[in-house]
């Protein structure tokens, strides 16, 4: 978006893309050239602000999300043992089921089944 | 976010031993889980920081809303704790609280008008479904577990005198 000088007038010019390519589309000269250039300077800034607002929400999220993921990594990490201390264990991701190798250890440990 | 107690790198290491086939960790597993209640301290303060931080984007600043949330998380908490939930149990729980309020959140910005580029939208609309789908996979988690684990020392029916909810045979 640009005024151009041709000889002693300036001419108003906004760019679009279409498609690959950027087009210039001529929107005026003199007083009509300058409130379309207004018009265009105040959606950039709604545009800059709104690009701003989304990016601050999106830290924020992503703050509290990593905080989930902190939380859900650490549940799986003691769902797995509390399955794996109870004699159970999977292959890959089939599912759980008892694992009779472990029976005996566990019963030569001689704890009992856990409460959790 | 809180510290992560020292215990929980050592639980990772046997499990993670555990899983690649050696069964000789495994009474050290139960030493560590039976020994150490910080673990599950570190899974709840988790739970509270992230229960707290999604009713507070999804209320905004209106306090009731704030209010209904909570409530709403806390029945949905006692529904499928039950009576007397082990602490496995009550963590899964948790989970399914904590996506539950996720999801709740990433549909409400799906549905939120406004001025949303298409990439935008398009973003909102992953997230969502990402969130259901991590909330359906808790849900599938804890009916595992209870599917699979011996409610510890409490026993699965215990006896109840007196049950208020239930009608009086005439």
């Amino acid at each position: 978006m640009a005024w151009e000088k041709r000889g002693k007038r300036l001419f108003y010019y906004r760019s679009v893309r279409v498609g690959s390519r950027v087009k210039k589309l001529y929107r005026g000269s003199g007083i009509v050239g300058q409130a379309a250039a207004t018009a265009d300077a105040a959606r950039r800034q709604r545009r800059q602000a709104d690009a701003l607002a989304w990016r601050e929400k999106q830290a924020r999220l992503e703050s509290v999300a990593r905080v989930g993921r902190a939380y859900r990594a650490a549940g799986a990490v003691v769902m797995e043992a509390v399955l794996l201390a109870g004699g159970l264990h999977r292959v890959q991701r089939s599912p759980w089921r008892p694992w009779y190798g472990a029976r005996d250890v566990l019963q030569n440990a001689g704890r009992a089944g856990g409460t959790h | 976010m809180p510290a992560e107690p020292a215990v929980l790198t050592e639980l990772r290491e046997l499990v993670t031993k555990a899983k690649a086939g050696d069964a000789s960790v495994l009474p050290r597993l139960r030493e560590v889980l039976d020994d150490n209640p910080q673990i599950w301290q570190h899974t709840g303060d988790l739970e509270q920081v992230v229960v707290r931080a999604w009713t507070q984007l999804l209320a905004g600043d209106d306090p009731l809303t704030l209010e209904v949330l909570r409530r709403k998380a806390e029945a949905l908490r006692a529904e499928l704790e039950g009576d007397s939930p082990t602490p496995l149990e009550r963590l899964l729980v948790g989970q399914v609280v904590s996506s539950w309020l996720e999801m709740s959140h990433a549909q409400a910005q799906v549905a939120a008008p406004g001025s949303t580029t298409l990439g935008q939208a398009s973003h909102n609309l992953r997230r969502a479904e990402s969130a259901q789908k991590r909330y359906l996979a808790a849900i599938k988690t804890l009916t595992t577990v209870r599917a699979l684990v011996p409610r510890g020392l409490v026993p699965v029916n215990h006896l109840r005198l007196h049950d208020p909810g239930s009608k009086v045979a005439q």
